[in-house]
This record gives structure tokens, sequence and C-alpha cells, in this order.
């Protein structure tokens, strides 16, 4: 528990403190264009008012941003608005611009290394005035180079009063460099709130924010007689940064930052600047964030920790019987001497707290290096004991010493109790004989666990997700009601029930036992068969426990197994209803043609050394008119000879006819596929042809008609609208045509394990010369995923440790126990071996019991994962998934370390029974 | 001469010779055995008493190969026991020392039969021949009808009885033990006196060592040492021990009992006579 604290801690601080580096603005304070006055005077305000009080703040800055869908470039001349205000005016033939305006300080930190690159001059951004920068991509689109004068045209429509364009243009305006946005979402921290959905291929400008200022007054002097204006064209914001200076941050105490946040942002809301400001902190969603996500895993981590507890708890009030009993002549002298029940009860539990106390310090030293160890699983920091503070160690460590100290405690009870209230006779008299014969009692208690426990793994394999909401009825209500109960008995159930078979097995059913025993026996010692088999039933209370603990360990081997198998399978299993069992990625790319992205993929796979198939199946494109009608949409193009149809985003199309329908695409020259809505609409057929146009991007003024053959219709998923989603589904379009959107197969020679990193996308981006997004889908969800189940791996290895440790210490017992047996058996002229062989058939039948009850746990796997998929209700139903040969080997390893073990605890019988001792045991007694 | 020296030989059982035991506890050493020597003969019940601490117990473990002499030699069939290594000590043990001790001899979880057999068995005796053995040996002590009895079945006595037919099982030339009336009642005691006696008749040419503090077991010793301060103080045949205690020859457990029980009544009817006249003398 130590381990998984001071790791989920350092785990905490490893996140937080990461993704407080990697924040590009601490705090945004925003106002709308109705501010009047420049940046200087609007980020003064906030200087006046915050520096004396918050030394933290490094930097207050100004930022704006100002998008507008109608923007053309001239090089060196002005732009002749004629042409288009001749024709009726259509924004594919306008770029959409986003003008950044932005202190040069904030974007040259080191923090923004990995959120903007910029290439030319390389490094730094520091615009001289009236000089921009502009995005690389949109730069080589639009033919621009560096030093180039241009004129910047923004093209309006007013509504109201007459429905008018309106023209406005800034000229001799320089290029001062180029630049790539790495990471978009990030970068949108420095300009947040945009109204204004952003395309892919907008052209982004970046300049200084007096500029931008200056640019913004002239237009706003311009066109500020017009009374009505169409928000959707243009807007714009002021923005205020604030960065801070974290080195002193205490990320092992967030609540902390918490409230500093908290304090600063209230501080600015009601400050005596009296604007209508909108503040965000993102330091406090990402503290939230944060806390969620470590408690979420310190929960899990916990939790599967519980079982060890449990385990440890078994271990240690086994032990204290063993111990208290070999103290009984001490407990009768004792009460010779006036010891009352009472006191010797304080005795005991003073010495259990304090073997409680000395244990939790114990486990301290194995804490922190488990915690290194849980640490490293999530985190390749190598830096871990650094990130443990003082705090955090000393809180840690108590709960560590609290709870082995309330662990003993409770373990101790049992044998405190009873070996107190010996009668002094009953002490002295009974020396060593009650726990050799130690017999076992089933009480009411054993068979509700056993019910209950069974019904919850019952109830889960039953249970049936979709027939529980399907329609009312009894059996479902019921299923309803008891989901919550077994849901939380669930993950306890088979390690109870482990327990509780193996006590009943050794105490009701002594017949079959004994039987049982006398088979299993026989093979492994066919002489002393009915000694060993004695053996074993004379004191069932150890041979209880000592066959429940190989039964736990067993049966969380088999669950974790098999939970772990399940998960990566339905994670495989969704990946290929995605993916159809290759890589998926989804890219957006800013101005990137297919063609162009085809050289992206090329550079990916070049970092990956890989010699792979890659496909580009589905590409968003740019927009088509339909011939002869109002109707628009969106050209999709895919590849059907790549095509899978478990693509996830084609089969929203396609539906369930899918292969069928890209098979007639394939076939036939131009064909197209075409939405079933559309079809009706328009009266068409299958087989008939249809004329779109649209508009070649490299060429702005050029449109191209485009005769297209409907080879199918597919149906819509319901609740789309089915004319914002007129996509026709075509293949043989022209490599230049502009991508927005882009899913992209990689087809690995070995596809397990292997991701894209953020890293290499930032690489290729940067080799790329652009600005653009791509995720591998599901990535994230499968980071945190592979961790936990890591831990799980890590928890049943530990676990199968601590059970070693167990059975050594309960062999040890066993044999201390029968010591005389074994001396008078040597006095008898038995050979050694004889002995340590009966012996180790009675650790062979405890194993090969506690293997027999463990198989309970598969049952459990199969209930836990049920409850886990009826609790989740995944998209893609979760099968079951049997590892038998991981099982089989672990197995066979966890068997074979027990039966080492076993060995060695035999053996130990060697030297108990030498000849000397024998003389000393009888000397003793 | 040879005749008679055969007879010798055969006879002649185990030889003690200068035997010393040095036990070495911590930084101290205790001398258990002080150079001991003596006879023990075949067909002879020796009996061992001395004061707690003198070595009886030591010299018993010896003699059945359970521990190791400091120096000196214990021969027994022109073998010197004392230098046989662990395992030929083993096989000693398992071919001609039978054992019996004060408490814990039997193995809780095997009946009484099972606990005779347990040493046959694990010695690959058929499981004819082992029937036959433990029949018998039963019919010995005395407990033929207690065979599935289980050893918190029976009386201490039957105990102590199971555990000499245990330690005969595998006909042992020498049957060694350690306080066997120890924790028995007086009556448990004389049975288990009777058993021994019983022993030496059914095999005769088998060695009895009884180590005892009860000085009621000279009774069937046919010799009887002392040991003192790790030594043989003195010892005295049966004609001695008659002699000087004024025992019977022959010692029987139903006799001595009866004649016990005769002479506690008696005592009580004395005391219950003395008490009436002393009464009768006051009222007087």
């Amino acid at each position: 528990m130590i381990g998984i604290n001071l790791s989920m801690d350092a785990m905490g601080y490893d996140i937080l403190s990461e993704n407080f580096e990697n924040q590009t603005v601490d705090v945004s304070i925003r106002s709308d264009r109705a501010f009047s006055g420049n940046f200087t005077y609007f980020t003064s305000l906030f200087n006046q008012t915050l520096t004396d009080l918050y030394p933290e703040i490094q930097n207050i800055f100004g930022a704006i941003k100002f998008e507008s869908y109608f923007t053309v470039y001239k090089k060196s001349e002005p732009i002749n608005w004629t042409f288009y205000e001749q024709l009726d005016y259509d924004w594919r033939w306008f770029n959409q611009t986003i003008f950044f305006g932005i202190d040069p300080y904030v974007v040259n930190q080191d923090r923004m290394q990995n959120v903007i690159q910029f290439v030319s001059p390389l490094g730094t951004f520091s615009p001289s005035q009236n000089e921009i920068y502009i995005d690389l991509q949109s730069a080589i689109r639009n033919n621009i180079t560096l030093g180039d004068n241009i004129t910047i045209g923004n093209y309006f429509h007013f509504y109201y009063p007459d429905e008018e364009n309106h023209t406005y243009s800034i000229e001799n305006i320089t290029v001062g460099g180029f630049f790539n946005i790495l990471d978009d979402f990030k970068f949108n921290y420095l300009f947040p709130q945009n109204y204004v959905y952003e395309r892919e291929n907008s052209v982004r400008i970046l300049t200084s924010e007096n500029y931008i200022y200056q640019i913004l007054t002239n237009l706003w002097n311009n066109i500020s007689n017009f009374q009505r204006y169409d928000p959707w064209q243009y807007n714009q914001f002021w923005h205020v940064g604030i960065v801070l200076d974290h080195t002193n941050f205490d990320y092992l105490n967030p609540r902390k930052i918490q409230v500093f946040y908290n304090k600063l942002t209230t501080d600015i809301v009601y400050s005596d600047i009296s604007y209508n400001f909108e503040v965000n902190a993102y330091a406090l969603n990402l503290i939230e964030e944060m806390e969620y996500q470590v408690l979420a895993f310190k929960t899990i981590a916990s939790s599967i920790s519980i079982p060890v507890l449990l385990l440890a708890w078994v271990l240690l009030s086994t032990n204290y019987h063993v111990v208290f009993n070999n103290r009984r002549r001490e407990i009768g002298l004792l009460k010779t001497r006036f010891f009352t029940n009472a006191k010797l009860r304080r005795l005991y539990f003073s010495e259990s707290t304090v073997f409680g106390i000395l244990g939790g310090l114990a486990g301290i030293g194995f804490g922190l290096l488990s915690a290194r160890y849980i640490y490293g699983i999530f985190s390749e920091n190598t830096t871990f004991f650094s990130l443990i503070s003082l705090r955090s160690f000393l809180s840690s460590a108590l709960t560590g010493v609290i709870l082995g100290t309330v662990l003993s405690l409770i373990a101790s009870i049992k044998s405190t109790l009873t070996f107190s209230k010996l009668s002094t006779i009953e002490s002295l008299q009974k020396y060593n004989v009650e726990i050799q014969t130690r017999p076992l009692q089933i009480r009411w208690w054993d068979w509700l666990l056993l019910i209950v426990t069974s019904l919850s793994i019952i109830f889960s394999i039953l249970l049936d997700p979709d027939a529980v909401f399907s329609g009312p009825s009894l059996w479902q209500i019921l299923l309803l009601i008891l989901l919550p109960f077994f849901s939380v008995i669930l993950p306890l159930s088979p390690f109870i029930l482990s327990w509780v078979i193996a006590k009943f097995i050794s105490t009701i059913s002594l017949g079959f036992f004994t039987k049982l025993i006398s088979k299993i026996t026989r093979f492994f010692n066919r002489k002393t068969d009915f000694f060993v088999t004695r053996s074993i039933t004379r004191n069932r209370w150890r041979s209880t426990r000592i066959v429940a603990i190989i039964a736990i360990a067993l049966s969380f081997l088999f669950i974790a197994d098999i939970t772990a198998a399940t998960e990566t399978q339905h994670q495989q299993d969704t990946m290929f209803a995605y993916t159809g069992g290759h890589s998926a990625f989804d890219i957006s790319a800013t101005n990137l043609t297919r063609a162009e992205l085809w050289g992206y993929s090329a550079t990916l796979m070049e970092q990956e050394n890989l010699t792979v198939q890659h496909s580009s199946i589905l590409s968003i494109t740019g927009y088509f008119d339909l011939e002869g009608s109002y109707m628009s949409g969106r050209i999709v193009y895919v590849d059907p000879t790549n095509y899978s149809s478990h693509v996830g985003d084609i089969d929203r199309f396609l539906g369930e006819n899918s292969a069928q329908l890209l098979n007639a695409l394939r076939d036939t020259p131009n064909g197209t596929l075409v939405p079933s809505n559309l079809i009706e609409f328009m009266g068409l057929s299958i087989g008939q042809s249809i004329f779109i146009t649209y508009l070649n991007s490299t060429n702005l003024t050029r449109y191209i008609t485009q005769e297209l053959q409907i080879v199918g219709e597919y149906q819509l998923m319901p609740g789309l609208n089915p004319y914002a989603y007129n996509h026709l589904i075509c293949k043989d379009f022209l490599s230049d045509l502009e991508v927005e959107r882009h899913i992209w197969l990689i087809n690995y020679e070995n596809s397990e394990n292997i991701h894209i990193k953020n890293e290499q996308v930032i690489q290729a981006m940067k080799e790329l010369h652009t600005s653009s997004t791509i995720r591998s889908i599901y990535d994230s969800e499968e980071d945190e995923l592979f961790s936990l189940l890591n831990f799980l791996e890590i928890e049943k290895y530990y676990f199968l440790i601590l059970v070693a440790i167990g059975i050594a210490i309960t062999m040890y017992n066993s044999i201390q126990e029968k010591s005389v047996d074994f001396g008078l058996l040597r006095a008898r002229g038995v050979e050694k071996w004889t002995i340590v062989k009966t012996q180790l058939s009675e650790g062979l039948v405890f194993l090969t019991l506690g293997a027999i009850i463990s198989l309970n746990g598969i049952l459990s796997a199969w209930a836990l994962n049920n409850a886990i998929g009826g609790i989740l209700e995944p998209a893609v139903p979760r099968t079951l998934a049997i590892p038998i040969w991981r099982i089989l080997v672990e197995l066979g390893g966890s068997i074979l370390l027990f039966g080492i073990i076993i060995i060695i605890s035999s053996l130990f019988v060697l030297k108990q029974s030498n000849v000397k001792k024998i003389s000393e045991i009888f000397r003793t007694a | 001469m040879g005749e008679n020296h055969m007879q010798k030989e055969k006879l002649r059982g185990i030889v003690i010779d200068d035997l010393f035991k040095i036990y070495k506890r911590g930084k101290i050493e205790v001398v258990a055995l002080r150079g001991l020597t003596c006879e023990f003969d075949r067909g002879n019940l020796s009996v061992i008493m001395g004061p707690s601490g003198c070595g009886k117990t030591t010299l018993l473990n010896l003699i059945g190969g359970l521990d190791i002499p400091s120096s000196g030699r214990i021969i027994f069939e022109n073998e010197n026991v004392s230098g046989k290594s662990e395992k030929e000590l083993e096989i000693y043990r398992k071919t001609k020392v039978g054992y019996v001790f004060q408490f814990m001899n039997l193995i809780p979880e095997l009946n009484a039969a099972e606990n005779v057999g347990l040493p046959l068995l694990l010695t690959n005796v058929s499981k004819r021949e082992r029937e036959n053995r433990i029949n018998e040996l039963l019919n010995v002590v005395g407990l033929f009808n207690r065979e599935k009895h289980m050893p918190d079945e029976l009386s201490g006595g039957e105990q102590q009885r199971v555990a000499i037919a245990a330690a005969l099982a595998h006909n042992p030339d020498i049957l060694l033990c350690d306080e066997p009336t120890g924790e028995l009642d007086t009556e448990s005691k004389y049975h288990i006196m009777d058993v021994l006696r019983n022993v030496l008749k059914k095999y005769p040419q088998k060695i009895v060592l009884v180590v005892t503090h009860d000085s009621d077991l000279r009774k069937i010793a046919d010799k009887l040492y002392f040991i003192k301060d790790g030594e043989i103080s003195f010892e005295l045949n049966r004609e001695e021990i008659i002699e000087k205690y004024g025992d019977s020859v022959e010692f029987n457990a139903e006799e001595t009992i009866a004649s016990e029980r005769f002479f506690k009544d008696y005592k009580e009817l004395e005391y219950l006579i003395r008490d009436k006249l002393e009464k009768f003398a006051k009222e007087k």
C-alpha cells in the first residue's frame, strides 16, 4: 500500500508538472471587441493590478485573434476586386484566414517548442513593424516567399441595410518568416473561445499584437458604417494571457496550487478594471483532471491490492494462532503468577501492536522500492526519488504503519481472546497437543459467504446486459436490483469462495476428502499415504488455510490472466472494428493534398524504419454542386482496393452492404455511391449518370465538371441531417484535390504494439513543413489500459511471492509441530528421506487441492468480465479470452515455485530429524 | 572352554567402555558422562537409576544411537556403536534398537495397530508378515482387542504398552525405555512392569534397559545400576536387590496390585479401628 501510495503521488507529480511545463499560458483573460484602447493600455491594467501581488507572474501579454473567411492574397500589387464583384460571391474563391497577434516573448518560450516551429528565420519569432509570419504550407500554396511584399484583401458581404459587398485591402505587408503549428490544441490556448469553425486549410498569419491592432483599427474604421454584419464572416477578441513561473509550485500538493489559481482568478474578476472579462485558468481544469486520473488509478491499484491484504490477514492470523499455541506453557506459568485474562490480553495485544508497527516500518523500505517499480510502469522518468516529497513520504509511511498495525491487531484478536482465557491447568496440560488436532467448524456465516459469493458469480455469468434493458420482466427487474450488490461482492468472490470451499471440503466432506487425499497422496508417496492423509486431516484448520492461500493465489492468477487477455482482445476487437486489423490514423493537415499526404505517411514510415504497405482509405475533400439542382455536398474519396469493411467511418456511411457496394465502386470507372435520400429526392436510379462541379484547389478560379455513374446507394445513420451529409463516395479523383480529413491505414508487417508516437508526428510535421494534427485511434486509452494491465501483472507476481512466503511459514509450523513425530520415527530407524518424502507428499497434496479449488478463478474471471461488459456496455461486444498456454505456463511456474518452497520446507525436516536433534527434542519434551 | 566362551559371547550384550559425553551450552561445558564403564547382558532387564541430571538418559541415547559420545566406546556385537556414521546408526537403530520414551511415543493420527506397524511398513515388510507381527506384539503387551483404537482413546498405560509393542515391531536386540512409567498411575505402572518382564520371557535374547526415577522398577530388574555424576556409583544383581530391599523373587503385577489393595484396605481398616478405639477411650 505504501508502494501504491508513493508511486501514485509521484505519478500525480509527474503528470501535473509535465502538463504545467507544457502549458502555453497559465491564465487567459478575454474581452470582446467593444474594448477601446490599445494593447499597451490593456495589458498595463493587469500589470498594475497583479504584478505586485503575484511575484510568480513572468509575463502579461496581449493577444488577438481575428478570423476572416474571405481573404485573398496578391504579391506586390493591389487586389483587383472587379472579378469578385462582378459575380455572385462564392466563398470557395477565398481562403479562410486567421490572424494571430501576440507578444513574441510568449511564442519564443521554451515551453512552446513542441507547439509552434519557426522555420525561417529559424527558431524565433521576431517580427518588425509591418511584418507578418505565415504558415509554410499556405505560403507554398500561394507562392509566397520570404521578404515578399503582399497585399491581403478582405471581402465582406453585408446583409443590412441592403445586401452589399465591401472590400478592404492592406498593402505592403512584408513576409518576415514562416512557421508550422505543431500542436493546434495547445496553440489555441493562447487564443481561446473561437466562435468560428476552423477549417484545416485555413491560412494562419502570425504577427505582433500591435501590428494586428493597427490593421484591425483601420478595418473597423473602414467598415464601421455598416450596421449589420455576418458574425460568422469574421470575429475578433482581445486576449490577455498570463505566464507564470512554475518553479516553486508544489505539485504534490495540488490543492495549494488550486487555491493559488482560484485566488488569482478572483483577483482578476473582482479587480477595479471595469470590463466584461472572461477568465480561464487552465491549471484548474488540469488539476481536476489529473486528480481524477490519479484517484482513479489509485483506487484501481488499491482495490487490486485488497486480495493481498486478505491474504496477509490469513497468514498473520494463522501465525498468531501457532505462536500463541506454542506459548501455552508460558500462559500457564503467567497465570500461576497471578496474570489475569485481561492482563494477558493487554500483553498480547501490545505485542501484536508492536509487530504491526515494526512490520509497517519494514514495509516502508519495501514500499519505496516497489513504488519505484510501479511508477516505472506509468512513467519513463528516472528521477523517481526526487519526486517524493517529505510530506508524501511521511503520509504514505504513516498509512503503511497504521495499516500494518490495524491488520496485525485484527489478525491477532481471535487468538488473543482464545488463549488468554485458557485455564492454568488447561494451558499447562495440553501443551502442543491441540494445535496438532485442531478441528474446524462450519458456522452460519460460512454458509452465507458460500451462497453470496456463488450467487454473485453465477449471476454475473448469466447477466445479459441487452436482455436487462430490452423489456420489463420479473427476472430483469430482479437482475437490475441485484446488479449493484453483486458488482461490489464480485471482485472478492473468488478469494472468499476459495477459502470457503477449502473449509467445506475439509470439514463436511470428510469421507470424500480423506479418499481424495489418499488417492492424491498415493500418487506422490505410495508407502506412507495413510500417514500423510491422517497428518493432513488431523489439523484441518492448518490444512484448510494452506490449501486456501494456494487456491487464492492461483485463482488470482487465472483472473489476472483472463482479464488481461479479455481486455486486450476487446481492445483489438474494437480496433479491428475500426481498422480491419490495421493501424489507423486520423489525420487533419493544413493545406495538404491527398498526394502530399502520401509523402507525409512515407515520412512517418521512414521514422518507424518499416517497409510496410500503407493505404489511404478515406479522405474527405472539397465541396461539389450537383448540376441541375441546388444540392451540394462533399466528395469523399475512398480506395476500394485497400478498403476494409471494418473501417468504422466508412461503415457509418455504407452500412452492412459495404463490401458489395465497394466492389461495385471498384469495377466501374467514375463510379460513385450516393446517399439514398438524395436518390429519392432527385428521382435518381442506380446506373444513371450525374454531373458535379467542383473547384480545383490548386487553381481557385477553375471549376471542373465531372461525370459520375451511380453504382449504389447507402443509408445514412439515423439522426444525421441528410442535406448536411450529402457525401458522394467516389474514387479516381485527382490526387491534388485538397484534403481536409483523412483516415489512413498502415499495414504493419507485425501490427502488434507498434504505435506512432506524438514526437514522431511532430518530427514528420517539421519535415513536411505543415501544421496538422494526427492521432492514432484509441491511442491514449490504450496507454492507460496498458499501464493498468501491467499493474495487474505485477500484482500477480507480488501475490505469488507473498503466497510462497505464506506456504513456507505454514509448512515450517507444520514441521515444527510434528518434530516429535519425526524424532519418534527416526528413533525407530526410519530413514531421513522417508520422512522428507512424507512431508513433501503433504505439501504436494496441499498444492494439488489448492490448484483444484483455484479453478473457481476461471469461472470468476468469466463472471467478472461479463460484469465489466454489462456495466460498460461497449459498442463492440467483449468476448472472454482464455490464454490457455499463458495460464498453463504461469500455472506451471507458480506450482514450481510453490513446489520448490515445499521442497525446501521439507528439507528442513532433514535438519529437524538429525540424530542430535532427536535427542534434544526428547530432552525438551 | 570353547563352549563356555561361545556361551559367554552369546550372552554378552553391550559393553560400555570409559564413556564420556560433554555438552556445550554456550561457553559452559556440562559433563554428562564421566568415563562410565559397564556391561548389559542379553536376557537381562537392567534398571538404571540415579538423581536428575546424572546422565541416565544421555547413556540411553548414546546406546540407542540417538547421540554420539565425546569419547569412549559402546561395543555391541563386536562393533563400536560410537564409531558408526549417521547412515550406519540409522541401520543400527532400524535393526537393533527399540525405543520407549516417557511420553509422545505414538503418532496421534495412527491407531494402535498402525503405530506398531509403521516401522515395518517403512522397512518394506510384506503386508501378511506385518499383520502377523502386529498381532503377536499386541498379544505380548495384552492389547489384542484394542488394535483399532486411536492413541487418544487409550489410557496412559495402554499407550505405553502400544509404544513397547511398536518399539519391538522390527524385532530389535535392545529395548531402551526412558522413564516408561513416568506419567502413569500405580496400577498402570505395574502393568508396564509386567509387560517388560513378559518381553524377556517371550524374547530371552533381548537386552532391556530401563532408565527411571521410580525405585519400584527394581522389582523387575535383573541388574540395578546407580549412576551419580556421570559414573556408575554401584550396581546390584537380582540376589543383591532381594537381599537389600526384601523384594520377592518374581514380580507379578496382579499379585502386587492385589496385595497393595489389601495393604491399603488393611491400613484404612487399621486407621478406622484406631479411630474407633481412640473415640471409645475418650468416651470412657
